[in-house]
């Protein structure tokens, strides 16, 4: 009885380490690697992250569990406002430090969302107003 | 835990502070839902307004309710993410107001 309490004890402390292990593995991954590891999709839109000049409408850097980029979004749908959003959480660790570096450079404070416009314009939060007056209430909107 | 325990949990606590929950129950509970996933994800619920480093020791100030949540809300009656307000706001579920955050920019 007590050794098969020891065995399991011993089972549950290895399977702790090769967890730990891999947890750290996953981090330390290279970002070259990550990449590749990526679908066509999260590829395309990394890239783009990256370069969104190339982008020939509005860019939104986002998070999933964010409220204000929901809202974000959301406005520029009911408003058929074309954008292209990426979800910086979504991407591992050292792919988000970079896009999350990317973001700073329009944003100091790196914050959600930031949006980028295709004048080189850029907004940060959710705020409305100046949304709409810059991709929704302007006629000549390039957006 | 499902988001309405966390939601109960979190309000008996921010009410003991003086603090209140959003009168909006389903932004209140899309937040409670991102801060466990949060958890889910980090082991700690980082604000789900701002991007977590994944190391709990740079992010100790932006777990919820994060370092800056009493001041935001004496000064503009809202935490970063309007999750938590104050008194006089605790009915109003229209109030989003623009939060600045006051996170120190070299921790952002």
């Amino acid at each position: 009885m007590s050794n098969s309490i020891i065995l399991l004890i011993v089972l549950a402390v290895l399977g702790l380490i090769a967890f730990l292990f891999l947890r750290k593995n996953e981090k330390n991954e290279s970002p070259e690697k990550l990449l590749a590891d990526l679908s066509k999709e999260d590829k395309e839109l990394f890239d783009l992250a990256m370069n969104p000049k190339n982008v020939p409408h509005t860019f939104i850097y986002a998070l999933t569990t964010c409220q204000h980029c929901r809202k974000t979004r959301a406005l520029l749908e009911e408003n058929n406002v074309p954008f292209t959003l990426i979800n910086i959480d979504t991407y591992p660790q050292s792919l988000n430090k970079e896009l999350s570096d990317k973001v700073r450079e329009y944003n100091p404070r790196g914050s959600f969302p930031t949006i980028h416009l295709t004048n080189g314009q850029i907004i940060t939060g959710y705020r409305e107003n100046s949304i709409k007056e810059a991709l929704i209430n302007d006629p000549d909107r390039t957006s | 835990m499902t988001p309405i325990e966390l939601l109960e949990q979190i309000k008996i606590k921010a009410e003991k502070k003086g603090v209140f929950l959003h009168a909006d129950k389903e932004h209140c509970l899309d937040t409670a839902e991102n801060l466990l996933k949060n958890k889910a994800r980090y082991g700690y619920m980082s604000c789900p307004c701002r991007l977590a480093k994944d190391n709990v020791k740079q992010d100790t100030d932006i777990i919820c309710p994060c370092s800056y949540c009493v001041e935001d809300i004496k000064e503009q009656g809202a935490c970063f993410c309007v999750f938590l307000v104050s008194e006089e706001h605790k009915d109003d579920e229209k109030f989003f107001p623009e939060i600045d955050d006051r996170r120190p920019l070299e921790q952002c």
